[in-house]
């Protein structure tokens, strides 16, 4: 029996449980039981609302933490490359699923989606590394670089590209 | 020169500037109350044992834990 603040003082019982679907998507069910009768909607919604919002911050911050942890494995790897490769250029592009943004602040559409995902991957890779901005640069492509048309969740995505600096090229090559 | 060399990785960024997690409710069959009203989530790509250990971690914090089958009661 556990009590949660914000949700009265008669205590009830939590179950959890995780599913593992297809497209690598784990979901985790959760039911609050007040003594014979589960949390609803309906029939409790000033407690939904409660653990809805609970639930949706606890699935952005394990989104947000896995994210961070992928990101500084890549960064190992990103400043490594660095070090070996003075003469690049890093993109960070961002791609988006078909879904329409339903928002009318912004991100309003895709394409905003897809640059705004990559800024905020910029942000983090800057934050977390001694990587020099001015070798970064984002980019959005929307929805329209898809690597998977069967398979949404894999087109919500970061590539980071790492391009040689071709005015060098260019100059070695007019040498 | 002419190395291009692509990383990529999937990366779902549902906090901030992204989808935001979606909380849907479905009947859903705990080993201790069957077909009962649940409130899920689904989290795309995250490692199965990174969620669970988050899962423990926020119900600990809730009180004590009690292991039944595959699912966490309390």
């Amino acid at each position: 029996m556990v009590e949660i603040k914000d949700m009265g003082k008669m205590p009830f019982n939590v179950f959890a449980r995780l599913t593992e679907g297809n497209n690598e998507i784990i979901s985790v069910h959760f039911g609050f039981d007040f003594g014979g009768s589960f949390l609803s909607k309906r029939e409790h919604p000033e407690k939904y609302k409660i653990m809805e919002s609970k639930i949706v911050d606890f699935a952005s911050s394990i989104v947000k933490d896995w994210i961070n942890s992928e990101l500084k494995n890549e960064e190992k790897i990103l400043n490594q490359l660095e070090k070996d490769q003075k003469d690049l250029e890093i993109l960070v592009e961002g791609h988006t699923d078909t879904d329409k943004m339903k928002s009318k602040s912004h991100p309003v559409d895709n394409w905003e989606l897809s640059v705004l995902r990559a800024t905020s991957v910029v942000k983090i890779m800057l934050a977390n590394s001694k990587m020099d901005p001015t070798t970064v640069s984002a980019s959005g492509r929307s929805q329209f670089a898809p690597i998977d048309l069967d398979n949404k969740s894999k087109n919500r995505r970061i590539e980071v590209v790492l391009i040689p600096k071709l005015d060098e090229l260019f100059e070695i090559i007019n040498n | 020169m002419k190395l291009l060399i692509l990383i990529s990785f999937a990366i779902i960024c549902y906090s901030s500037h992204g989808q935001k997690a979606v909380v849907h409710e479905e009947n859903f069959n705990f080993s201790a109350s069957s077909n009962v009203n649940s409130l899920s989530v689904e989290i795309p790509y995250a490692q199965k044992d990174f969620v669970d250990s988050r899962l423990k971690k926020l119900l600990k914090g809730w009180g004590s834990i009690k292991r039944a089958k595959e699912n966490i009661a309390r």
